[in-house]
């Protein structure tokens, strides 16, 4: 494969893992343009956009500009980490399909593990090695090119975009990665533990809610298991 | 100045918690609560973040309308695999509840 524009243009593996993640894009952008707004009111508004790339987690990059705005960084820094803590288990859950893989590959590859690629990264596709590397990294440069292009534009922007109700769209993107994990049984009912602790945690902190809620989740099934056995 | 610092520590915290398990995972077959945790940890993270980004709705008919489009979206994606099916489903099922719902109240 020619490392042009044209050479990657025509591989098979770059042109999936584009449009995997096109959907993604589409449906993070109103997540993206929000964050956009909320960093144009901010001290330095590119340093907070670096953070598309540099932290590369809209929840946590909004948990860390939040702590900003009220001066609290300490807490800030710590808030945003806490709700990146499932990057542990992503990381985790690749690792083994990855091991294969050359060193540079893994010292990379991680720093575009979010929800959407990991759920990617996550399935048995029948791909070489190779393929995988390109396939990955194109759909993580897709998700980041148009996650960071989309925030700039919210920064641009600073809230005078209209309010278009489309904060579902990344809800039901999961949504159709989540569905063929809950045809098994025991992630079905980790998908529901996990779903109702979240439900009824709103009311705390959103990075310990989301660990509570994953943490549940996660036990539950071996739980359910082992009374049922 | 903050915000650098923040941006900075974040994103080095955040590369730090992917990168280590995927370099430090050792090889053969885990055991025990690791085998059965893990891959139950990833689907319940997809659980959890789909129930954060409902609840981004504004009010108790966006919501109402928001979860409907998350039930129809997930037999969509049940029974057809389509992200953009999936997509195009919900949005619709949003919009006809948004309707019903306003000239219900």
């Amino acid at each position: 494969m020619a490392l042009t524009v044209a050479g990657l243009a025509g591989d098979a593996p770059v042109r999936a893992g584009v449009r995997a993640m096109l959907p993604f894009v589409v449906a993070y952008t109103p997540f993206a343009l929000a964050i956009g707004t909320a960093i144009a009111a901010t001290d330095d508004p590119f340093a907070g956009w670096t953070g598309s790339w540099l932290i590369y987690g809209g929840s946590a990059q909004l948990a860390a500009l939040r702590g900003v705005d009220s001066g609290a960084v300490v807490v800030a820094i710590a808030t945003a980490l806490l709700v990146q803590s499932r990057l542990v288990l992503y990381g985790a859950s690749v690792a083994r399909r990855w091991r294969a893989q050359p060193l540079w590959f893994r010292l990379l590859a991680p720093a575009f593990l979010i929800d959407p690629t990991w759920a990617l990264a996550d399935r048995d596709d029948g791909r070489s090695a190779a393929e995988q590397r390109r396939f990955f990294l194109a759909a993580g440069l897709t998700l980041g090119v148009g996650w960071s292009g989309a925030m700039a534009i919210g920064v641009i922007a600073d809230g005078h975009l209209p309010s278009t109700g489309l904060h579902l769209a990344g809800p039901l993107c999961l949504i159709a990665l989540l569905a063929p994990r809950v045809r098994d049984r025991c992630h079905r009912v980790a998908a529901l533990v996990a779903a109702s602790v979240a439900i009824g945690t709103q009311w705390i902190p959103a990075g310990v809610a989301i660990s509570l809620s994953i943490a549940a989740g996660a036990i539950a099934p071996g739980v359910v298991r082992r009374r049922s056995a | 100045m903050n915000t650098w610092i923040v941006i900075i520590a974040v994103g080095v915290g955040s590369y730090l918690l992917r990168v280590v398990p995927v370099l430090t995972t050792r090889p053969g077959r885990p055991e025990g609560a690791r085998r059965e945790v893990v891959p139950h940890a990833a689907t319940a993270a997809l659980a959890t973040l789909v129930v954060g980004g409902l609840h981004r709705a504004t009010g108790p008919s966006d919501l109402a309308a928001s979860v409907m489009a998350a039930a129809v979206g997930l037999a969509v994606a049940l029974r057809w695999r389509s992200m953009t099916r999936v997509l195009v489903a919900g949005g619709v099922a949003y919009a006809v509840t948004v309707i019903v719902l306003a000239a219900l109240l």
